[in-house]
């Protein structure tokens, strides 16, 4: 199966474009909204953020770590590139995951390590 | 014209309703940097140091910098005017405001004089409108940033704007941005310029000189705050925690506000790590912060159900750690 963006939940999102504003700099080589084929549609009470893609995966930027720029510059872990079967699996994890704990210690747990007081990085 | 730079500035006259569209000097893109330090030298050319805070000379200046509407910029701005304390008053908000003034083609924006009834400012690209606000008047910051929205239609559209507290001069009333606020009593001259809000909308882009290369700087500031490979132990504990790491810290030294400001610690307070347990139900972030849990949004309704179902944001802000902490164990 051939790999593309998909979202894992639209509740992992927190809003902060960074997708939007990467994928318009892949398209245009400039920042701006409305550039990209990925918008972010936001509740003015902060209660929801929807990232909306209009992307096949075929994205004309060189692919240096193996995934886009939109996926790679995504903080929270919500947008993904894999294949359907990959995606399936990491919805499943989070949907067994999010019965126990808060959406808040789910925020990203394959990006980043918690809780931070066992973060074990090296010394310096 | 300069990278990054729009190289307009905006300056509404709010006594006369007029608008005027002006071009930046350059000397002072390259001189001050942007934000905070051009909006002080017009602050002290326009108003100079003896202006009064509430005389109509006084100017209120919002502003941003060369990197505002890229991920660098993180999308803050400063707000600068002049504080009925006597000091120069300086805010700043990060989210989607700054960088949707810079698509829509200024840097900065200097509001003159005052009206003599409510208004807001309207900004689409090249449109621009000072708008009657009578009926947005009294309505806290929720309610009229959705009124904009529906009022002008268009539901992507950025408001700044000021409530109750702010219209009646409270002395440090904020001027908010969704769930961002500029502090230090900005929002009072907002308030008392009778201007209840900025709505602004933008369709334009921010180029840069080396996009490859800043790319690759941006990359290694990412590096560097990388969560998993950072030598930097805050760096986790903040883009988790944010400004709840500091509760504990607070409470003992006596720095709550509890009470109304009455008491500075709190037996019963909530650490940290409860308030996440208890009451975040959603990350927030800021316009492209690399941190997945800077912003947090907190669902007041558990809280004391006080609100149903209206929740409340707060990005890294120490002051609204101050009073969320006020929340004790057993309320």
């Amino acid at each position: 199966m051939s790999k593309r963006l998909f979202i894992v939940a639209n509740e992992l999102c927190n809003g902060c474009r960074s997708c939007e504003m990467w994928c318009s700099w892949v398209q245009t080589q400039e920042f701006g909204p409305n550039r990209g084929l990925i918008k972010i549609v936001k509740d003015s009470e902060g209660a929801f953020d929807v990232p909306i893609v209009d992307c096949n995966g075929d994205c004309p930027y060189p692919m240096e770590q193996g995934v886009p720029l939109c996926v790679e510059m995504c903080p929270t872990g919500t947008l993904i590139y894999a294949d359907a079967k990959d995606t399936y699996n990491k919805k499943m994890e989070l949907f067994e995951k999010r019965e126990n704990q808060p959406l808040f210690k789910l925020v990203a747990p394959w990006k980043w390590p918690y809780p931070w007081k066992k973060w074990q990085g090296k010394e310096g | 014209m300069l990278y990054g730079w729009k190289g307009k500035m905006l300056r509404v006259d709010l006594a006369e309703k007029k608008i005027v569209k002006e071009s930046l000097p350059e000397e002072w893109m390259r001189k001050y940097i942007g934000c905070r330090g051009i909006n002080d030298i017009i602050l002290y050319n326009e108003a100079g140091p003896n202006v009064h805070a509430f005389d109509s000379n006084n100017r209120l200046i919002f502003g941003t910098g060369p990197l505002d509407g890229t991920p660098i910029g993180n999308g803050r701005v400063s707000i600068q005017t002049k504080h009925p304390s006597g000091y120069i008053a300086e805010g700043g908000f990060g989210g989607d405001w700054g960088p949707e003034l810079k698509y829509a083609g200024y840097d900065n924006i200097v509001i003159e004089n005052k009206s003599n009834k409510p208004v807001y400012l309207y900004i689409n690209d090249d449109e621009v409108e000072v708008r009657d606000a009578t009926h947005l008047w009294g309505k806290d910051v929720l309610e009229t940033t959705k009124a904009i929205k529906s009022e002008t239609e268009i539901p992507d559209i950025k408001v700044a704007c000021i409530g109750p507290a702010g219209e009646n001069l409270v002395a440090r009333a904020k001027v908010f941005n969704e769930h961002h606020a500029a502090c230090r009593g900005c929002g009072t001259i907002m308030g008392d310029k009778k201007l209840k809000a900025i709505a602004v909308h933008g369709t334009g882009s921010v180029k840069l000189s080396d996009p490859v290369e800043y790319l690759r700087v941006y990359r290694q500031i990412r590096q560097i705050l990388d969560l998993k490979d950072t030598a930097d132990y805050f760096v986790p504990a903040w883009s988790f925690m944010s400004s709840l790491l500091m509760l504990d810290g607070f409470n003992e030294l006596g720095w709550m506000q509890a009470y109304n400001a009455q008491r500075g610690s709190l037996k019963n307070a909530l650490t940290g790590e409860e308030y996440i347990e208890k009451y975040v139900v959603k990350p927030k972030g800021g316009f492209c912060c690399i941190f997945p849990g800077g912003g947090r949004r907190f669902e007041v309704c558990r809280c004391h159900g006080r609100r149903k179902r209206r929740g409340v944001c707060i990005c890294c802000c120490i002051s609204g750690t101050y009073l969320m902490g006020c929340i004790t164990k057993n309320p």
